[in-house]
């Protein structure tokens, strides 16, 4: 199978609504405003002809700013940068959201492809520093290839449970058969008591 | 596990993401004073007029109404492909011989038994099933959410060697492809998990 069934990087989802809702409040504008100039008109022979200053949007007033206006150059500095911003999301991959996983496909399965996503990683590496003893609470957050666990204690001294939960979460991690097993860093913080 | 339109996506921002630059790049070299010399009268002194007097000429209002109904369309029809679509297969035809009879199943049906054998597995509590492709060449999608002391291996070569075989003996040929993604189930806290004696 050439294609992938499991989408590894981000769909873009959340930037093509943004820019879908901007094209249609242009819409909006732009028909209104068109809207304006045909009514404004009053004759229906002067209607299809209508120039859209006849809105009464103020397109008019346009006419007496300048190039070199502040207003002019901020509204020219916003479009390149947001339109560099879009294009870079475009372009780039993103972030990876799955971590690959090995695994023998049976004689029944043609093409097998297994994953974790990356939020799974820090559940599993949540859940494995949450049982050791001392460890008060625990966060985690994971890319595809590493892991960092925060954790808090009452403990005065952190080294120790420092080193026992990143054994048992690298343990738990080994016991996974990953592409490539994540790298795991961990911090600790006292918590209050 | 779902279709989304990331290829759209992409390709509309790349497209609007340059329109954007291109016009911002323009306005920012007239106006900061580096069109004069490629384009004369386009300077930062100049008023607007140059390019709003397009705004006075007739039909103008116009051409901006049918602008405006083609955004529109791009923007409403570019928001509803954003919707992940789960895009099962269409209902297999079963049988071998259409003068005989016909047998078809649909794949949501197929889709909810496996997830029902899924659910069955040891460690894992939650499933979500998709087939796609066709009765000779089906592909089956699956989402499982595994416990989070599940030993993950022993979880996958179940699903592969069990739940795949079981659907691929009642689908009568062997899967395609196989895609299996691992969540964790999630447990709110330690008191959930644990019993106080």
């Amino acid at each position: 199978m050439s294609t992938r069934l499991l989408r590894r990087r981000p769909a873009r989802i959340g930037s093509a609504v943004v820019i879908a809702i901007i094209l249609l409040l242009l819409a909006v504008a732009l028909g209104w405003a068109g809207i304006a100039a045909v009514a404004a008109s009053g004759s229906s022979a002067g209607a299809v002809t209508a120039p859209l200053t006849d809105s009464g949007a103020g397109l008019d007033s346009l006419d007496h700013v300048h190039w070199g206006s502040a207003a002019v150059i901020a509204v020219g500095a916003i479009l390149a940068v947001l339109g560099l911003i879009a294009v870079i999301l475009g372009v780039s991959p993103g972030a990876r959201r799955i971590t690959s996983m090995q695994a023998a496909a049976p004689d029944h399965i043609g093409d097998l492809e297994v994953a974790v996503p990356t939020s799974a990683l820090s559940h599993l590496a949540a859940a494995a520093a949450d049982g050791v003893d001392g460890v008060e609470g625990v966060k985690a957050a994971s890319n595809a290839t590493s892991t960092i666990v925060t954790f808090s204690t009452p403990i005065r001294d952190t080294d120790p449970i420092r080193d026992e939960v990143e054994a048992v979460v690298r343990q738990r991690f080994d016991s996974i058969s990953f592409d490539r097993t994540p790298k795991v860093k961990v911090q600790a913080r006292r918590s209050k008591s | 596990m779902r279709r989304t339109a990331a290829g759209a996506n992409r390709t509309g921002l790349i497209i609007v993401g340059l329109l954007a630059l291109l016009i911002g790049l323009a306005v920012l070299a007239i106006g900061l004073g580096f069109a004069a010399s490629i384009l004369p009268g386009w300077e930062p002194g100049a008023d607007l007029g140059l390019a709003t007097s397009v705004l006075a000429l007739p039909y103008s209002a116009l051409v901006a109404i049918i602008a405006a109904v083609i955004l529109a369309v791009i923007g409403l029809r570019w928001l509803s492909v954003q919707i992940p679509r789960k895009d099962f297969a269409k209902p297999f035809r079963m049988q071998v011989d259409a003068r005989k009879g016909l047998t078809t199943v649909t794949a949501e049906v197929i889709a909810e038994a496996v997830a029902d054998d899924l659910e069955s597995t040891d460690g894992v509590s939650d499933a979500q099933v998709i087939l796609r492709g066709t009765a000779r060449s089906p592909e089956l999608l699956i989402h499982i959410d595994a416990d989070e002391r599940a030993d993950i291996d022993a979880v996958v070569a179940e699903v592969a060697d069990r739940v795949a075989g079981n659907a691929a003996l009642a689908l009568g040929a062997p899967l395609n492809a196989v895609a299996l993604e691992v969540g964790i189930a999630r447990t709110r806290s330690r008191r959930q998990r644990s019993v106080t004696l």
